[in-house]
C-alpha cells in the first residue's frame, strides 16, 4: 500500500516510469471490467485505453480518499456506461419488473441439474449466458457485474455508481431474477440437461 | 432542526431470497431466509437456482488474460511504450 502511494505520488509528479508501472499494474483488471460491461473485446480495449488516458490526465485530482483501483473502476464504469448508452440509443431494452413471492409459490420448481465443466465449455450455453447479460439494461448490468462478478460490497458499489444502498439492492435483485429466469427456460426445456 | 431517522423498509421474502447471496447480509436476514426455505420447497429450489446462476456467470466470465499486442497498443496510445517491461 505504501509502495502504491509512493508510486502514485511519483506518477502525479510526472514520472513516466511510475505512470507506466501503474498502467501495467491495473491494465488487466480494467480490461476485464470493461469486457464484462461491453461484452465485446474491441469495445473493451477502447474503454481500457480511454480509461487510462483519462486517469493519467486527471491523476492530479486523485487525493487518496479511496483506493486507487476504486478510482480507476469509477472511470472505467463511467466510460463503459456512456458507450453503452450511445450503442443502445433507439434500441429497445428489456424492462425489468419487481418479482414477488407469489410467483414462486406453487410453481412446483425442481432442482436445476448440477453444472459441470462440460456445460460451462459448451459454446451455445456460453452464448446464452452472454446474450442475457447483453439484454440487461446498463443500470442493472453494472450492479450485477460489480457485486456478483467483481465481488465488490454493496457500499463500494453504491459509492462507485453514485447510487443509494436500496438502489443497489433492488437493481441487483432484478438483474439476478432476470438472468435466472432466462436460464430456467432452457433448463425446463432440458436443452442442456445431462442425459 | 428535526432529528430525522432514516427508516429502513423491511425486505419482502422475495427480496430476501434474491438478495440472500449478498456477502454483506446481516445475520437476522440470513436466519429469515433459512426459515423461508425450510417451509417452502419452491423457495428452496428458487434460491438454489439463483445461486447456481451466479456461479455459472462467475465461471464463464472469469478473468481473461490480455494479449501482448493489446498491451503494446495501450502503451503506445499513452506514449509509454519505452517502459514496456
Amino acid at each position: 500500500m505504501k509502495d502504491e502511494l509512493e508510486l502514485i505520488e511519483k506518477a502525479q509528479n510526472g514520472d513516466r516510469k511510475a505512470q507506466a508501472q501503474l498502467v501495467l499494474r491495473y491494465e488487466k483488471k480494467v480490461f476485464n471490467l470493461a469486457l464484462r460491461m461491453m461484452r465485446d473485446k474491441e469495445d473493451a480495449e477502447d474503454v481500457m485505453q480511454e480509461t487510462f488516458l483519462t486517469a493519467l490526465r486527471k491523476l492530479h485530482t486523485f487525493e487518496g480518499r479511496s483506493q486507487f483501483f476504486t478510482w480507476l473502476y469509477r472511470i472505467t464504469m463511467n466510460i463503459s456506461l456512456q458507450k453503452l448508452r450511445d450503442r443502445n440509443k433507439g434500441s429497445a431494452m428489456v424492462s425489468l419488473s419487481d418479482p414477488d413471492i407469489e410467483s414462486i409459490h406453487g410453481q412446483h420448481l425442481s432442482e436445476w441439474p448440477a453444472f459441470n465443466q462440460k456445460l460451462i465449455s459448451n459454446e451455445e450455453f456460453r452464448k446464452l449466458l452472454d446474450n442475457a447479460v447483453k439484454e440487461l439494461p446498463a443500470i442493472y448490468r453494472s450492479v450485477f457485474i460489480l457485486r456478483d462478478l467483481e465481488g465488490l460490497s454493496t457500499i463500494e458499489t453504491q459509492k462507485l455508481l453514485d447510487l443509494t444502498e436500496s438502489n443497489v439492492k433492488v437493481r441487483l435483485m432484478r438483474a439476478r431474477y432476470y438472468l435466472r429466469q432466462n436460464l430456467q427456460k432452457y433448463f425446463q426445456e432440458g436443452q442442456f440437461n445431462e442425459k | 432542526m428535526k432529528n430525522e431517522k432514516t427508516e429502513k423498509k423491511p425486505l419482502t421474502p422475495f427480496e430476501k431470497l434474491c438478495l440472500g447471496l449478498s456477502q454483506d447480509m446481516d445475520e437476522e436476514i440470513c436466519k429469515g431466509i433459512a426459515v423461508e426455505l425450510e417451509k417452502c420447497p419452491d423457495c428452496h429450489f428458487f434460491y438454489n437456482s439463483v445461486e447456481k446462476t451466479i456461479e455459472m456467470y462467475r465461471q464463464v466470465d472469469n478473468e481473461k488474460d490480455m494479449e501482448e499486442e493489446m498491451e503494446l497498443r495501450l502503451l503506445n496510445v499513452l506514449n509509454l511504450e519505452d517502459f514496456k517491461e
